[in-house]
């Protein structure tokens, strides 16, 4: 989880720095993605009798641990609004699919307007 | 869309009727009753002056379109959008409910393409204005703060008291995965709740308006409706006789713990308002 990911150009490239941020951003955002996916899973296992007690200490224990590993990640990355921001845009993105299947064209507000150009 | 009508930020080349030159066109903001050819006191798109132009007593509100929009610029898109509202107000002020239309539609040609363009839907837009007289939008926003809707959803569900338990009662590792069990199922009962209090003011709403309809959660007309609390917002057709009414409707809910009704109006009918660029048959 420690890596450093290497795009050339040192720190003091601010074109690099900004490159080497975007790409933190996009990855840890997919991991976190990821392991709230494992979270969830895990849940469902335990709710429904799959795991024994020992098996639930030691998954909570693991996942527990990678959650403070990315958070840990995210501050020394100084991430962690992008990836918040970013994780949000998803979601809007979602959104909008899932919106857009049944909209109404007529109940569009004022601000879709602008969009036709 | 017709021929001779556009959306000012098309670049598309315009239609030429009445012997206009190819430039002209003339901004829609609204439709409204009137016999008469009026000018309106109020700036339109890019401080131009206001033009009523009346047909067989319907007229449209119409300004000198802007060549352009820069579609890309946010602040070029909001001064649009606060002159089309600002004038779409006066008309309301001036003619009672009027017709708004979408923001950025134009029509191709002067004056006369204009009544030409109304003249051929003048019967259905008479007849939506006839039937919207007397009445105007209002908006409802229902909010509810977290905290409350949290502990509405505890007494709701007993069961989130034991998962709570359960984490509190939970070795480290275990009590990882209970908390994230109990925050799934907060969130689940939370929902129920919000949605349930959607429900009721809904049919409150429905109960003194003549039509009610949930808006999209960005709110193109007022700009400063974006609670993050916000639980349901509604845009209900009513009459101005029952303005008091759908405020003394949704007093019950006020009053629940953490719950904020905001109620603003009266706006033009946005958001019933039919589509007349297909020729106004309202589909």
């Amino acid at each position: 989880m420690s890596e450093r990911i290497d795009v050339g150009g040192g720190d003091e490239d601010p074109e690099a720095a900004e490159l080497r941020s975007g790409l933190v951003t996009l990855v840890l955002s997919l991991v976190e993605i990821v392991d709230e996916a494992l979270e969830r899973e895990a849940v469902r296992r335990m709710e429904s009798g799959e795991l024994d007690p020992e098996e639930i200490e030691r998954l909570g224990t693991h996942l527990a641990t990678l959650n403070e590993e990315i958070t840990e990640l995210e501050r020394r990355e100084n991430v962690e609004d992008s990836v918040a921001e970013l994780r949000g845009q998803l979601d809007g993105v979602v959104d909008d699919a899932l919106t857009g299947l049944d909209e109404d064209p007529a109940a569009k507000t004022l601000e879709d307007d602008h969009t036709h150009d | 869309m017709t021929d001779a009508e556009r959306d000012a930020t098309d670049d598309a080349d315009a239609t030429d009727p009445a012997g206009a030159s190819e430039d002209d066109a003339q901004y829609l903001y609204c439709l409204v009753s009137t016999d008469e050819d009026a000018v309106l006191d109020v700036d339109g798109v890019e401080d131009e002056s206001v033009s009523v132009l009346a047909t067989d007593g319907v007229g449209a509100v119409t300004s000198p379109a802007p060549e352009t929009v820069e579609s890309d610029s946010e602040l070029a898109v909001k001064r649009l959008l606060v002159a089309h509202q600002r004038v779409v107000d006066a008309a309301m002020d001036a003619y009672g409910a009027p017709l708004p239309v979408r923001a950025t539609t134009a029509i191709d040609g002067d004056a006369d393409a204009v009544r030409a363009w109304l003249g051929a839907r003048a019967d259905v837009v008479r007849a939506e204005l006839d039937s919207l007289a007397g009445h105007r939008e209002y908006h409802v926003t229902v909010s509810w703060d977290d905290d409350a809707a949290t502990a509405a959803a505890h007494d709701a569900d007993d069961d989130l008291d034991d998962l709570r338990a359960a984490v509190d009662a939970a070795s480290p590792g275990e009590s990882y995965l209970r908390e994230r069990q109990y925050e799934s199922a907060v969130a689940d009962a939370v929902a129920e709740v919000e949605g349930a209090l959607a429900a009721d003011a809904r049919e409150r709403v429905a109960g003194v308006a003549r039509s009610v309809v949930d808006r999209e959660s960005a709110d193109g007309v007022s700009f400063a409706d974006g609670s993050a609390d916000a639980v349901v917002r509604l845009a209900a057709l009513t009459a101005v006789d029952d303005e008091a009414a759908l405020g003394d409707a949704l007093d019950d809910i006020a009053d629940r713990n953490g719950v904020t009704v905001k109620f603003t109006g009266p706006w033009a009918p946005y958001s019933f308002a039919p589509d007349l660029g297909d020729g106004g048959d309202g589909e």
